[in-house]
């Protein structure tokens, strides 16, 4: 069998196949850029679970009065431990988790003598799904009582303790979600457009424009921010309304960061205007706008989707640090920030230390829009 | 012949990729054997499978591709599809090397091309740096670098491309191997670089009895230097004989098409004297290079298009050849004002229009055209083919809606493509059909004259001269006229009239294509002429 393989060698087969000329040949199914980039996006698992994570959480902030087992601005004990959720009682193994209220146990501290707390076996409080507690009206419309899940009575019941005015901090958490989300989004809403704007116009044009626009950046990139912050903040009179604050949060977030992510999208563009489809759009005689609108912007987005999932999270941090120094919204605004003021005083720290319990929060948003933009970077060019 | 002769047999090779929702066969069924001392052709174009299958003999496929169970490679006697990777690792370099198309990325940029070198000899072979070092050179000389002991403490980006591909050449020698397998080595060079690469290689085989696998699309390539040659088509051997039997008398349907898709012909000679529809008169493009720093800043120009001028008649195609570097497209881009000359006297169809800005220029857009070279750039892979086409029809604010669309899809008639694809992306589409949707984006706007910029440089053989014989269709029907920049002669002698050959932003000459390809005057152009030609003979 060896010498045979140097015999010449025709394949015969029909001849058919050849008269398929090539410009009438078979094309691939017809895929938008849509379905390709999912197609792609699907493939990644960390991207997965971002996506769900982000999915829930959106839906977590957005019916956050419904998920809350209690109201988060009622006082109870305050630094409350986390309350025990036990599948024992005084009768053995339910299926039915359920918690006991901290009472007074009669007995005394034999060498104190103060009264001591202990949980109170007689009275189980089961927890069931859709319980009635506190009223509040969902997505601020429709009055309701019905939370997701809670204790059967309807009093309190805190998950994560409750901090130093007796509030039930999960439930804080979870209503902080909306402005500390809301905080987020509306800053890297303004950081996208103004971004991508700047750094659109100064790519494309080029010369003596980009020049200097990008002279602007880099004072903005120079700006120490942290000092910033602090002495801005401290403008504010301690009297002015929330919203003032809020405001101003924003706009200083959005002020100090635009310019990274306009220096992205510039570099993006500058390759963009050399390639040869804008050149071939120059030779029809399009229209610089046009070809801004039409050519490079679409080519732009998708690398400003995936900043813009990065730089989320980056503002829920920065928001949650501000709040840590004490320039955070304030009362009766709930955000992590504030939350994560109490965590300032170490004695407090040490002897309640469930009140770091925000910061889960805050590592969970973190996490879940950082996984997101890890897939989308993947997918955003499925070409 | 003696069984002992075979230094390398394959049979059966098949290579699956995993793409998404299935996988691909890449390489169906490929036997060859290699004896030793001999040159052996794999032809194919684009897609057939021949890179894939020299891969596959390194074992060096990718982690989604499998090797078929069936496959057998022995080299030298070792079966090496159940050789552990530690014993595989050891042949390559070694007894078995392989040569890269790109001699750009093939090299890494922080080493010296010296150190790059000894490396390679050093994993195989326990010898000091110095020796290592002393053998670079020796190798460098080999490869008939100039000036190989000041090469040896460069790095790649120092070097030209051919003198890289040198480099790696010597890379690929430095542990003596018995079998080299070059993968398309000089289809990223110069004509004139690439005929002498391929001496090289030729010299170093005989001197050292190598046997030498050549994977190319070139079919004058294979007919120089190639003693058996296998086509493969669809990841198969289509026909496998020897290079003269193969030539003399092809057999399987797809090698006469290969054979066929050389250009061919001449183009028709004008009809009386036809009126000057472009004419650009001392054109000068200069960029300013800065060197050193901002106290000592230097500056020097770089005269890419030199003083030229140029007229192009209706109905006329002419040439615009040199290789890279010449200034050729920055001369044509500036003649339909893509770029801003310095200056020069541009003039379409009797109006000047060096001095127009850019709105002013609009109501000439839409009669002078562009096709760009790569397909894959040159079309925005977000819209749609219709888009993509009516771009120009809607700037220009051509007919309503309805009109535009016929004339969208009269363009991809007479482009030769269906008209069922026009909410298609251009990623579906194929080398030869995007470069086909450019053209009918050019032809939409009923230009009368069209920049093509290497149209044809980009595709595989036989998809080139489909587009050659639709430019000619194309010119015979509108009285189109063409400036065709091209580095590959054989193209223009098929397609143009006139040819002015271009050298350092210069013109060396210029006249009929017949006088200059026959008689050529100038060393530059002989040269040209001879890699383009004469590697056939």
């Amino acid at each position: 069998m060896g010498s045979d393989i140097f015999a010449p060698f025709v394949k015969h087969e029909d001849a058919t196949y050849l008269d398929a000329a090539p410009a009438s040949g078979r094309f691939a199914k017809n895929e938008g850029y849509l379905l390709l980039a999912w197609r792609k996006f699907r493939r990644s698992i960390t991207g997965m679970i971002g996506l769900t994570l982000v999915t829930l959480l959106l839906l977590m902030t957005i019916f956050a009065d419904f998920v809350v087992p209690s109201d988060p601005r009622e006082p109870t004990l305050a630094f409350a431990p986390p309350d025990p959720i036990s599948f024992f009682n005084k009768e053995g193994f339910t299926l039915r988790p359920q918690t006991f209220a901290v009472t007074e146990s009669g007995e005394l501290d034999p060498v104190t003598f103060q009264p001591l707390n202990s949980p109170d076996y007689d009275h189980p409080r089961p927890i069931k799904f859709f319980v009635h507690g506190y009223a509040y009206h969902a997505l601020g419309l429709i009055p309701s009582t019905t939370h997701l899940f809670g204790t059967d009575d309807g009093q309190p019941f805190h998950i994560l303790g409750t901090d130093k005015f007796g509030r039930d901090i999960f439930s804080r958490g979870i209503i902080g979600s909306r402005i500390s989300l809301t905080i987020a989004l509306i800053t890297v809403t303004f950081i996208t457009i103004v971004g991508t704007l700047v750094g659109l116009t100064s790519g494309y044009y080029g010369g003596v424009f980009d020049r200097w626009s990008q002279r602007v950046v880099d004072i903005f990139f120079a700006l120490p921010q942290l000092p910033l912050y602090l002495a801005l903040a401290a403008l504010i009179p301690a009297t002015a309304p929330s919203s003032v604050f809020l405001a101003f949060v924003v706009c200083v977030m959005a002020a100090l960061n635009w310019a990274a992510l306009s220096r992205e999208v510039r570099g993006k563009t500058l390759a963009l205007a050399r390639i040869e489809y804008v050149r071939a759009a120059e030779a029809v005689g399009v229209t610089d706008r046009r070809i801004i609108l039409r050519h490079i912007l679409p080519n732009v987005i998708s690398h400003v989707i995936v900043s813009i999932t990065t730089w989320i999270p980056q503002i829920v941090l920065i928001e949650s640090f501000l709040g840590f120094l004490g320039f955070a919204v304030k009362p009766p605004l709930i955000s992590w920030g504030m939350m994560l003021q109490d965590c300032a005083n170490f004695s407090v720290l040490g002897s309640y230390p469930w009140i770091l319990s925000p910061v889960a929060f805050v590592l969970i948003t973190v996490f879940s829009f950082n996984a997101l933009g890890d897939g989308l970077r993947d997918a955003v060019d499925p070409y | 012949m003696k069984q002992n002769d075979i230094i390398l047999e394959a049979r059966n090779i098949k290579v699956t990729f995993k793409v998404e929702g299935g996988t691909v066969e890449a390489v169906k069924n490929m036997s060859f054997a290699l004896r030793k001392g001999e040159t052996i052709a794999i032809v194919g174009e684009s897609g057939s499978g021949k890179s894939v299958t020299a891969r596959a003999v390194m074992r060096l496929l990718s982690r989604r591709a499998t090797l078929g169970k069936d496959t057998y490679i022995n080299i030298g006697g070792q079966d090496v599809v159940k050789l552990p990777e530690s014993e595989m690792r050891k042949l390559r370099g070694s007894r078995v090397s392989m040569i890269f198309q790109e001699p750009m990325t093939s090299l890494n940029p922080v080493y010296t091309v010296g150190s790059q070198i000894a490396e390679v000899i050093r994993i195989h072979n326990k010898v000091t740096r110095a020796d290592a070092m002393a053998k670079a050179l020796a190798l460098l000389e080999e490869v008939q670098i100039p000036d190989p002991e000041a090469r040896l403490r460069q790095y790649p980006h120092q070097l030209s491309g051919g003198q890289r591909q040198r480099v790696m050449i010597a890379m690929a020698l430095a542990n003596r191997p018995d079998i080299l397998i070059a993968d398309e080595p000089t289809t990223a060079l110069d004509v004139t670089v690439q005929a002498q690469i391929l001496n090289l290689i030729k010299d170093l085989k005989a001197k050292y009895g190598m046997a030498v696998i050549l994977i190319t699309h070139d079919l004058t390539v294979v007919r120089q230097f190639a003693d058996r040659v296998y086509v493969m088509q669809h990841g198969e051997v289509k026909e496998h004989n020897t290079t003269a039997a193969l030539f003399n008398n092809p057999q399987h349907p797809y090698t006469k098409r290969l054979m066929a898709s050389d250009p061919k012909g001449i183009a028709k000679p004008l009809v009386g004297n036809p009126p000057v529809v472009l004419s650009g008169k001392d054109v000068r493009v200069t960029y300013t290079l800065k060197k050193g720093g901002l106290f000592n800043a230097v500056y020097t120009d770089l005269q890419a298009v030199d003083g030229l001028s140029l007229e192009l008649k209706r109905g006329e195609t002419l040439g615009l050849v040199g290789e890279s570097g010449s200034g050729k497209t920055t001369f044509g881009q500036a003649l339909i004002r893509l770029l801003n000359p310095q200056q020069g006297e541009i003039t379409f169809d009797g109006a000047r229009i060096d001095g127009l800005k850019r709105d002013q220029l609009r109501p000439f857009r839409a009669r002078m055209q562009i096709v760009f070279q790569d397909p894959f750039s040159s079309m925005n892979p977000r819209m749609n083919i219709r888009q993509v086409i009516e771009e120009g029809l809607i700037v220009n604010k051509i007919g309503t809606s309805a009109q535009r669309l016929d004339a969208v899809q009269k363009a991809l008639e007479d482009a030769g493509m269906p008209t069922n694809i026009l909410t298609r992306f251009p990623h579906e589409f194929s080398g030869g059909q995007r470069q086909r949707i450019a053209i009918a984006r050019a032809i939409a706007l009923e230009p009368e004259f069209i920049l093509l910029d290497e149209p044809t440089s980009a595709l595989d053989l036989s998809v080139q001269a489909q587009i050659i014989e639709l430019l000619r269709k194309l010119q015979r029907e509108r009285g189109l006229s063409y400036l065709f920049i091209s580095h590959d002669l054989k193209v223009v002698r098929a397609l143009c009239h006139r040819v002015i050959v271009m050298q350092n932003g210069k013109i060396v000459e210029q006249g009929m294509v017949a006088d200059v390809l026959n008689n050529p005057q100038t060393e530059y152009t002989k040269r040209l002429v001879s890699a383009a030609f004469e590697i056939a003979a």
